[in-house]
């Protein structure tokens, strides 16, 4: 094996098994990227954190921590064990994550969140307390994007209720779901739209029932095409979120991708979630890691070179190794015209001073902008009179906002990829009754045998 | 497709070059592949065209927000 090079950069991670921080290093080790640590009592440990194009090296948008954060907890034991938004944080909320039940209709061997039988008993949360903990999201975080989720959240009885009630507070609501409620029953689509909801993160791993056999445990492919349908049917946008594990469904990246345009403009993108190792996974390990340039180089070789690697962007908002994004406008024949980049902030070369925290801000403004543009359903201009008929440059925008697709990828990190300042960066927070926001992947992460740092049996909707 | 764009008069303006009062004429604008016809105040000598603030302001950003990247 190729012997590890200097080290690229210093940062700090965990042990696997005890959970204790330690320093870290990056190197790289012939093609690919290592997160290298020793922890006294459990020995030296390196994961693979990238592998292959964009180098790594290139790949940067560094940011200044943000300003005007609020915080809700002080500091005592340090990153990752201070969370809520701790005094070390460097980032806002840009999403969060509303768990509003823990019951789920689907028992997935790769499920993170660990739902469980003892949960399926879980009584739901009264509607009256989930709307006062909606409403102290909106003051602490700001006008986010709300993820309703679980569990399964369309098994909470009066969904449309809560959507109602969210829309009116933040600038975009979305739901994370499996879909199996909204093939079933299609007039809850209806009553969701009505409500204000804004698009359906719909769970589609893979074109084929094996993959949702082995992942989710069931033949679903016909299911989550019902979905689409009665999405389609209500006027309710859809972005396909695949979980993705090398060796089981990362070679039908480009066959879910075609199928996703085929579905234009109700389907509006596909957002690929590498798969980790946290929760109950029993699908987990190294084979079936999966870093974002692999994914790349997947989507590449699966759509006859239609994405190219060197078209994707870092993000904006939060840490530059935590997600890419493809912006596209849909073209006859179901072509894929890429839209141009942006080129960053202007600031100075990557190894220079980051952003300033002016700059953070804009970013993560932008960025939920242009996630909602980019998810929504495409409705009539917002600079368009209704009092009149619509104008060429009405038409345009209504034609424009049809034709836009974005394919985008978001790496989690479980404890054998943590890296804290990764962590410290994150905007994508979990609610966490009563009154803190913790990052996604800290609220999620667990040690090596199963043991988490912060989930909690009873953490969905709790009174 | 009207061509007209709304309360976006020529009148009252001088192109400033060649004195000419400015004229409401076809314009033909092309982004992002695709081009469309507008209907915009423009000098009949020199052919400059002049967008007013609440055109630039209103649906040309609302075109480039909806086409930009994060």
């Amino acid at each position: 094996m190729t012997e590890p090079g200097p080290a690229l950069s210093a940062t700090e991670s965990l042990c696997p098994v005890c959970l204790k921080v330690l320093p870290a290093e990056i190197r790289r080790r012939g093609e690919e990227i290592i997160l290298s640590r020793v922890c006294p009592e459990h020995g030296p440990w390196a994961e693979v954190i990238w592998r292959g194009e964009p180098a790594f090296e290139k790949w940067r948008r560094p940011k200044a921590a943000a300003e005007g954060i609020k915080r809700q907890t002080s500091h005592d034991r340090g990153c990752p064990f201070d969370c809520g938004i701790c005094p070390g944080h460097a980032q806002k909320s840009c999403a969060v994550l509303f768990e509003i039940t823990g019951r789920c209709n689907l028992k997935c061997p790769v499920c993170f969140a660990d739902v469980n039988e003892k949960k399926a008993e879980t009584a739901f949360t009264p509607l009256p307390a989930l709307l006062e903990q909606l409403r102290w999201i909106r003051r602490q975080a700001g006008a986010v994007v709300l993820q309703l989720s679980g569990g399964e959240p369309t098994l909470y009885p009066d969904l449309p209720s809560l959507v109602r009630e969210a829309a009116a507070l933040f600038p975009a609501v979305q739901l994370n779901t499996n879909g199996l409620r909204l093939a079933e029953k299609p007039a809850l689509a209806h009553d969701l739209a009505e409500a204000g909801l804004s698009w359906v993160f719909l769970q589609f791993d893979g074109v084929s029932d094996r993959v949702f056999e082995i992942m989710r445990g069931r033949p679903l492919l016909e299911k989550k095409k019902d979905v689409v349908a009665a999405c389609r049917e209500a006027g309710l946008s859809v972005v396909l979120t695949p979980t993705v594990a090398a060796g089981i469904n990362d070679g039908e990246l480009g066959e879910l991708v075609r199928l996703a345009i085929s579905w234009a403009p109700t389907v509006r993108g596909v957002h690929i979630q590498p798969m980790t190792s946290s929760g109950r996974n029993h699908l987990a390990g190294a084979a079936h890691r999966l870093t974002l340039p692999e994914t790349l180089s997947r989507l590449q070789e699966q759509t006859n070179g239609l994405v190219k690697p060197e078209q994707a962007s870092p993000p904006g908002c939060e840490h530059e190794r935590c997600s890419f994004h493809l912006r596209y406008r849909l073209t006859e024949g179901g072509v894929l015209a890429p839209l141009p980049g942006d080129k960053g902030c202007g600031c100075g070369p990557p190894d220079e001073a980051a952003c300033s925290p002016a700059e953070t801000e804009r970013s993560l403004r932008r960025s939920i902008e242009t996630v909602i543009r980019s998810w929504r359903q495409p409705a009539i201009p917002m600079a368009a009179n209704a009092q009149t008929a619509p104008d060429a440059f009405d038409e345009f925008i209504n034609k424009a906002s049809r034709e836009t697709f974005s394919i985008t990828a978001m790496a989690f990190q479980d404890v054998w990829t943590v890296d804290l300042k990764r962590l410290q960066g994150c905007c994508v927070h979990v609610f966490v009754p009563p009154a803190s926001l913790i990052p996604f992947c800290s609220f999620n992460l667990t040690s090596s045998d199963g043991r988490p740092l912060h989930r909690k049996p009873n953490d969905h909707a709790r009174i | 497709m009207k061509a007209e764009l709304r309360g976006i008069k020529a009148e009252g303006w001088l192109c400033r070059n060649c004195r000419e009062p400015l004229q409401p004429m076809p314009v033909n604008i092309t982004y992002m592949g695709s081009s469309f016809q507008v209907e915009l105040p423009r000098c009949p000598t020199c052919g400059y065209t002049f967008i007013p603030p609440d055109l630039a302001y209103g649906k040309m950003l609302e075109v480039e927000k909806l086409l930009e990247d994060k």
